[in-house]
Order: C-alpha cells, then sequence, then structure tokens
C-alpha cells in the first residue's frame, strides 16, 4: 500500500473517530450525570445535519453559521426533551427513561424518512482544494472536520473544569450527595443534556459537507457510539475518546479491504477486546443505579 | 377478585377459537400477525422476569425466519427448521451472553443492542439470505399431506404457537427456578446470598427466550411467505418491546398479549397512512411511559382492581 | 475446633485501606461478637468472608477450605449464611416467599423435575413450606406470613433477614448489626434467639454497635480499630482492655455503654 493511501485512510479513519468522539462523549455525559441511556443520540446529529443542508443549501448562509445553529438548536432540542420527557420518566427508573428515548429516536427517524425520503442531501464542500505534504495529500474538508472536532473536544475538556462542569461530576458521582452541597440537580441535568444534544449537533454538521444528510445515519452512528462506549468503557470520558478515534480507524482500514463486511471485523475485534478486558480500555463496568 | 381472572380467561380463550367462524379474511391475518408479535412480547416478558430488558429480539426473531426460509427453499420440513434456528439462536445468545452477562447490566443492554443491529446489517448483506430483498415465496408448512395453506389453518397454527409458548413460560414462572428468577429481579444481592448463581439462572431465561424468538420467526416467515430484513432489523425488534410496555410488564403473560393485540389491531382499523403509523405507537408508547409507567394493565391494578374490592360484596343467594 | 479462619486479610478500595492483615479464628459453636469504632471494616469483613468483595491479599478458610476467590452464592452454598446491615428484602414478595426462598438451596430436585412439576418437586416445595414456617414462628413473624415484606416495621424486617439467613440452614451465621434500630423488648428477644440459634448447632458471628447486647450475649469478642484486630477476649477482658477503650474514646475510662 502505498504511503498516501495510507494516510488518506487513517485521515478518514480520524476523522470519523473524531464525529464518534462527539457522539460519544454526548453519551457518556448523558448516561453518567442524568443516568439515561440516551438513544436518540444519533438522532440529534441526522436533524443537524439537515440543518446545515437547509441553512448552507436552502439559504444559502454560510456553512460557520449552521454549526452554530446546530449547536444551539439541538441544545435547546435536548433542553425541551429534557423537561417535557425525561424529567418525568426519570422517577420511573433507568429502564424507562431510556426507552423513552428509544421511542424518541422512533419518532425522529421516521419523521426524517416522512418529510425527506429516503435521498441523501448532499451539501457542497466546504473548503476546497487539498492539502499536500511530500506524497501525501489530505482534502481540506476532511482536515477542516478534524479541526473542528478537536477544538470542540479541548473546549469541553476545559468545561468539564469549570464550576458547571464540576457540578456535572458531582451529579454523575452521587446526585444526592451533590444536592446537598447545594448543587440543583435539575439543572444540572437539563444542561447536561443541553450539552450532550449539542456535541451531536455539532457533529451532524461538520459530518454532513463530507456525507451529505440521509435519514438512517442516525442510527448508524449510534451504532458506532455504542462500539465505543464498550471499548471505552461506559462512563469515562477519556475512553470514550480513545475509543472513537480507535474505533474510527479500524473501521476505515477494514473498510478498505473488506468494503461493508467491515462493520462485523470491529464487532469481532470489540468483542474480543471484552473478552479480555470487559471494562473497556480505560473505564470500569459502571453499574445500573440498583445494583 | 379471582372471579375477573379465570372469567377474562375463558372469554379471551373463546373468542381466540372462535374466531374463524366471524372474522373477515383481513381480520384473520391481522390476528395471526398479533399472535406472532404476542410470541415477542412473551419473550421480552420473560427477559423481564430476570431484570433483563431484552433488546436484541430482533436478532433470534431473524435467525428463526432466516433459518425456515433458506431451509424451506431447500425442501426441509418447516417442523425441522424450528429447532434448527432455535440451535443457533441458543448457541450465539449462549456465546455472546457468556461475554456480557457477568460483566453487569449496562454491559448487558449495550451487548443486546450491537447484536441485534449487527443481525440487521447481516440478514441485508449477505446474498445467499436474498440480500435486501430477502427471500420470498416461502411455502407453507405441511404435516404428512396436511398443508397449512388456507388463513384459518395459519390461524390455529399460530394460536398452538402461542398456547404452547405460554404453557411452557408457566411451567418455568411456577417452578423454583421462576422463584428464583423473581429473586434476582427484586434482589440480586440478597438472592446471591442465599446460594442463586445469579448468573446461570439469568442465562437459562435468556437462552429459553432466545429459543423461542427464534420460532416466533420461524413462524412469521410463513405466515407472510417472506424473510424479509428490515422486518428483522433492531428498530422493529424494539418496537415489540412497546406491545410489552403499552400491556404492563409486571404482567409477564396477559401484559404482552393485550399490548400485541392494541398495537397490531387498532391501528389497522384506524388506517393511517403506514408511514405515520410508527409515529404514533412511538407517541403513545412515550405517554404511557411517562404517566403511566406500569402499563394499561398497571392501571387495572392501581386503580380500577382497588375500586372494585371496595365495592360491598355481592349477596349471595 | 477452626471453622473460620482468616489469615492476614486486607482489602483496599483505591487508596483507602479498610482492612490491613486482619487475623481472626471462629471456633465451631461458639458466639463471637465483633466490636469497634465507626469505620473500623467490620462489615467489610463480612462481605470478604461472603465473596462479595474480593480482597487484595490473605486467606479465608472455612472448614478446611480455603473460600477466599469463591463466589457467593458458592459460599452460601457450603453453609456461610448472613443478613444485612442494610436491609435486603424480596420486598414484593410475602414473609414466607421469602423465607421460602432461603431453603432455594436446600430444595433442589433438577430441573427437568422442577419444570413438570413432578411429584417429587411438589414434595420438596411442601418440605420447603414446612421448614419456612418454622423458622418464621421461631422468629415471631407468624402473624405476618402473608404480608408483602416491603411493609414490614423496621425491626420485623431485620428479623426477617436473619430468618432468610436461618433457612439457607447455615453452619455459620454472619449477623450484621441484628438489633440495631430495635426497641428494648425486641432486642431482648432477639438476644434470646441468638441463643437458641446456637443451641441449635449453628456457630455464630455478630456486628453489633449495642455494647451490651455484644458483651451480654459474645462468648468471645473481637475489636477491630482501623482495619485490623486490636483485642480479642472475653467481654469482661475487653470491657478493660485500655487499647480498646482509647480507640472507642480516646481517653481512659470503662466501657459500659457504646
Amino acid at each position: 500500500m502505498s504511503l498516501s493511501l495510507f494516510f488518506q485512510i487513517l485521515i478518514n479513519g480520524i476523522m470519523m473517530g473524531g464525529t464518534y468522539a462527539l457522539v460519544a462523549s454526548g453519551l457518556t455525559l448523558t448516561l453518567g450525570v442524568i443516568k439515561v441511556f440516551n438513544f436518540a443520540q444519533g438522532h440529534f446529529l441526522m436533524l443537524a445535519a439537515f440543518a446545515t443542508y437547509a441553512i448552507v443549501v436552502a439559504l444559502g448562509l454560510p456553512y460557520w453559521v449552521a454549526v452554530i445553529v446546530s449547536f444551539c438548536g439541538m441544545a435547546l432540542l435536548g433542553m425541551l426533551i429534557y423537561f417535557g420527557i425525561i424529567a418525568r420518566t426519570l422517577r420511573h427508573g433507568f429502564f424507562n427513561s431510556m426507552l423513552a428515548t428509544v421511542f424518541l429516536a422512533t419518532i425522529i427517524e421516521q419523521g426524517s424518512v416522512v418529510t425527506f425520503a429516503s435521498q441523501t442531501r448532499t451539501l457542497p464542500v466546504v473548503v476546497k482544494g487539498t492539502a499536500k505534504l511530500g506524497e501525501v495529500t489530505a482534502p481540506y474538508s476532511r482536515l477542516l472536520v478534524i479541526g473542528i472536532s478537536l477544538v470542540v473536544l479541548i473546549a469541553l475538556h476545559f468545561f468539564m473544569r469549570r464550576k458547571v462542569g464540576k457540578a456535572m461530576l458531582a451529579a454523575a458521582e452521587n446526585s444526592d450527595v451533590a444536592s446537598l452541597m447545594g448543587i440543583n440537580p435539575n439543572r444540572v441535568f437539563w444542561m447536561t443534556m443541553a450539552v450532550g444534544c449539542g456535541l451531536s449537533g455539532i457533529a451532524g454538521a461538520i459530518v454532513a459537507p463530507v456525507y451529505g444528510a440521509y435519514s438512517s445515519m442516525g442510527s448508524v452512528i449510534f451504532s458506532r457510539a455504542l462500539l465505543v462506549l464498550m471499548v471505552g468503557g461506559m462512563g469515562s470520558m477519556s475512553g470514550a475518546l480513545a475509543g472513537a478515534f480507535l474505533i474510527g480507524i479500524l473501521e476505515s482500514f477494514a473498510f478498505q479491504f473488506l468494503g461493508y463486511w467491515n462493520l462485523l471485523v470491529v464487532l469481532v475485534l470489540v468483542g474480543v477486546l471484552m473478552y479480555f478486558r470487559p471494562g473497556g480500555l480505560l473505564g470500569k463496568p459502571m453499574p445500573l443505579p440498583g445494583e | 377478585m379471582s372471579k375477573i381472572k379465570p372469567a377474562v380467561l375463558a372469554v379471551v380463550a373463546l373468542v381466540a377459537i372462535t374466531l374463524p367462524l366471524y372474522a373477515t379474511p383481513y381480520m384473520l391475518q391481522i390476528a395471526t400477525t398479533t399472535a406472532c408479535f404476542a410470541m415477542l412480547g412473551l419473550a421480552f416478558g420473560l427477559g423481564m422476569r430476570v431484570g433483563l430488558p431484552r433488546l436484541d429480539i430482533a436478532a433470534w426473531w431473524g435467525v428463526g425466519g432466516y433459518a425456515t426460509a433458506v431451509l424451506m427453499e431447500h425442501g426441509v420440513s418447516f417442523w425441522l427448521t424450528i429447532p434448527a434456528g432455535g440451535l443457533i439462536s441458543v448457541i450465539i445468545s449462549f456465546l455472546v451472553f457468556s461475554l456480557a452477562l457477568p460483566r453487569g447490566m449496562v454491559a448487558f443492554f449495550v451487548f443486546s443492542m450491537v447484536i441485534a443491529m449487527a443481525f440487521s446489517q447481516v440478514f441485508g448483506s449477505l446474498s445467499f439470505l436474498g440480500g435486501w430483498g430477502g427471500i420470498t415465496g416461502v411455502p407453507s408448512p405441511t404435516i404428512f399431506s396436511f398443508a397449512f395453506d388456507t388463513q384459518n389453518r395459519i390461524y390455529y397454527l399460530g394460536l398452538l404457537f402461542v398456547v404452547v409458548t405460554i404453557a411452557v413460560y408457566l411451567a418455568f414462572y411456577h417452578s423454583r427456578i421462576g422463584r428464583a428468577w423473581d429473586a434476582i429481579t427484586s434482589s440480586p444481592r440478597l438472592a446471591g446470598s442465599v446460594g442463586v448463581d445469579v448468573v446461570r439462572y439469568r442465562m437459562v431465561n435468556i437462552l429459553v427466550g432466545s429459543f423461542f424468538i427464534a420460532a416466533a420467526g420461524s413462524f412469521y416467515v410463513i405466515h407472510y411467505h417472506a424473510a424479509i430484513p428490515s422486518v428483522f432489523s433492531f428498530t422493529a425488534g424494539v418496537n415489540t418491546i412497546a406491545y410489552l410496555f403499552i400491556g404492563g410488564f409486571t404482567h409477564s403473560l396477559a401484559g404482552p398479549i393485550l399490548g400485541a393485540f392494541i398495537v397490531t389491531f387498532i391501528p389497522e382499523y384506524l388506517q393511517f397512512a403506514q408511514t405515520l403509523r410508527p409515529i404514533i405507537i412511538a407517541a403513545v408508547v412515550i405517554f404511557i411511559l411517562m404517566f403511566l409507567p406500569a402499563g394499561l394493565l398497571g392501571v387495572w391494578d392501581n386503580k380500577i382492581k382497588p375500586r372494585l374490592a371496595a365495592r360491598p360484596p355481592e349477596r349471595r343467594e | 475446633m477452626a471453622l473460620l479462619e482468616i489469615e492476614n486479610l486486607s482489602m483496599n478500595f483505591g487508596k483507602l485501606q479498610a482492612l490491613s492483615g486482619l487475623d481472626l479464628t471462629v471456633s465451631e459453636g461458639e458466639i463471637l461478637g465483633l466490636i469497634g469504632p465507626n469505620g473500623a471494616g467490620k462489615t467489610t469483613f463480612f462481605n470478604l468472608v461472603t465473596g462479595t468483595y474480593r480482597g487484595s491479599g490473605g486467606r479465608i478458610v472455612f472448614k478446611g477450605e480455603d473460600i477466599t476467590h469463591l463466589a457467593t452464592h458458592k459460599i452460601a452454598q457450603r453453609g456461610i449464611a448472613r443478613s444485612f446491615q442494610q436491609t435486603f428484602l424480596f420486598a414484593h414478595a410475602t414473609v414466607l416467599a421469602n423465607v421460602m426462598m432461603g431453603c432455594h438451596i436446600a430444595s433442589a430436585v433438577g430441573p427437568v423435575k422442577e419444570l413438570l412439576h413432578t411429584k417429587a418437586a411438589r414434595e420438596m416445595d411442601t418440605r420447603a413450606r414446612k421448614t419456612a414456617l418454622e423458622i418464621i414462628d421461631f422468629m415471631g413473624l407468624t402473624d405476618l406470613k402473608d404480608e408483602p415484606a416491603g411493609t414490614l416495621p423496621h425491626g420485623h424486617q431485620r428479623s426477617l433477614g436473619v430468618a432468610i439467613a436461618l433457612a439457607c440452614r447455615p453452619t455459620l451465621l454472619l449477623l450484621d448489626e441484628p438489633v440495631t434500630g430495635m426497641n428494648p423488648t425486641e432486642s431482648a428477644e432477639m438476644v434470646a434467639r441468638i441463643h437458641q440459634i446456637r443451641e441449635k448447632g449453628m456457630t455464630i458471628v455478630l456486628v453489633e454497635h449495642a455494647m451490651d447486647v455484644v458483651m451480654g450475649v459474645s462468648d468471645r469478642i473481637v475489636v477491630i480499630s482501623l482495619g485490623s484486630k486490636i483485642a480479642e477476649g472475653r467481654p469482661e477482658e475487653i470491657k478493660t482492655d485500655p487499647q480498646v477503650i482509647e480507640a472507642y474514646l480516646g481517653r481512659r475510662g470503662t466501657l459500659d455503654v457504646a
């Protein structure tokens, strides 16, 4: 394999890794703090991808507007869903809330199918041109995706160190104790939901120019996010990060050699990893509330 | 109160058995589909008996369905395809869940989701399974020269499947194994303390469920005479969970049946556009999750039954 | 004869050393009281013996067999039962059903026979029920046998916890704070029962904060502080042991009431 091809595959892998990292971080955050397994996590990405399409193609506005709108829009949606649905289902248990998100995902996906049919919406390339370093080439559009995802991930890291982020971590550890420390769990929860969905939103905005927007992308990316969580360890943010890039790169190389069988290969590898390190690379097996 | 249950049971049984006499063929077809989904819902209920939400239903459903479709294409008798599909499901379940069960609930969730998604993908990708178009033209099952080729006969066959499923589950629920299961759901910690091997008992539950889910798949395929990947997709599987929740999962047997009935029958009569149906069902489930967490039977248990009990007893003549 | 031997048992949760180098022997037929200030490691010790926790060092030997790394349910099957500090019950099941669960271990017939509800299975069931009723009677819960366990008042819930442990027919019974939260009458009844349990041939280790109870019922006492044993002996000796007093009160005096 030529060096150029190798790097192409690698870049693709890192690009998808960055996307998965955003989605998986959001999923982990929601799972850890609110103890809700947000099944619709991938679907927020899908909505954002369509929104990006609408903003850039239909409205003709610049790309960066779409990115910001995606983040804010999905964050807002997350907050609404928290108050509208989750706040109520939380008192009925973990599984209840998770199921609610499952069916929310169904509504979003079906709604998308009904509205947009099965056609993929493609977007124009955001940044034309290709970077060149010796023999290695990488399209700027893909580097942009990597760039934005890294920026957001770093921002997230610092956010978690600020007061709000720390409150989230405290609530994740033990929400009763946290409320005794003066942290309002309800406030932390909706903010977590907003951040989690916002992250998916950005992921959708950055992935849209490369892969377009189509109705099933939510489930597809969610299934990858699940694998990331398995590999990185449930409830571990750094694990999600490591796992995401690992899965992204693995998937990319597997696709090169095996086409659409790559998912199966990744699955088998993850299964093997689970046998030897059930807690994932960095995390520990996370007990559900009540265990 | 114990007067109500046998009475309801008798009525339901009567209606079910005599249905072909007065139902339209269309209605019968829906009833048969209901039987199918009821089997899936029952299997989910079985899993909830040990506190395991089975998001992997679609996988085994598909395995059973495809096993039957493929084997019958090669002339194998339907009745042999049932244990074939069942066995494959049980073996793979065992392999996958031996990794997951000792690692805890979240691991179980994720593994079951992943396996269902994986199978969805596999069903569509393999050409010997007919690719995304699936396998059509699956013949009707036969016993010697008797063919189950009319709607009536298939309906009764479906009813038989449901009855056998319920009988087997009941045998488990009322046995020491069932009591161990209840203990595990109630307090896994205490169950372990009294000598219950939690992992092993859960595995037994899973394997039994997988077998019967595959059997349901086998039946589905001869009912519709086709095995199509979209039917066995992960999302479709997850929707069957809706049935149990609408019905109420505290009743492992009545809940799924009621739920399957409501979800399958009623929308047909409301005749909404096919594409809107999943959205409406999903919305209803979310409503129930929010406001009626114990499902419709939960409303019965908590609201209606106590009121009936509070009424003065009828006079005995 | 040593029933349970603990050698150099240690347990740490990350940086927190819950137990360090604990040595302990429990003789057959005795009532051993385990006391120590809060956080000394007593419940951790129980959790290690029953296999709920995995220790970070040391050995646990029961009836001559090394059970250090055995799973909880296997340890239960070998004859060690316990009651819990927090109340773990099968909340939605009746008191009778709860205790019958305890008999679960003893009443195995074989899965096929179980499912077919054969005569043998049903007989086992009847026997289990009979045993359960005897134990319920013994613990004074007969009137409540058909009530859901979750609706019982606190004191009765604790008695039920002990009943469930008894139903396992253990050789060694570990009681974690059996009288905490009970009024003096209930407490006295429990103490009487503990004596009766020992007379039936079981060995008992109990953890309790109520000093008068522990001192009154135990043959021997072991004092744990900060994860290791600091004293052991008869109750009278322990009461006046200066190290023990210091561990509890931080100054000289005598131990009358905890």
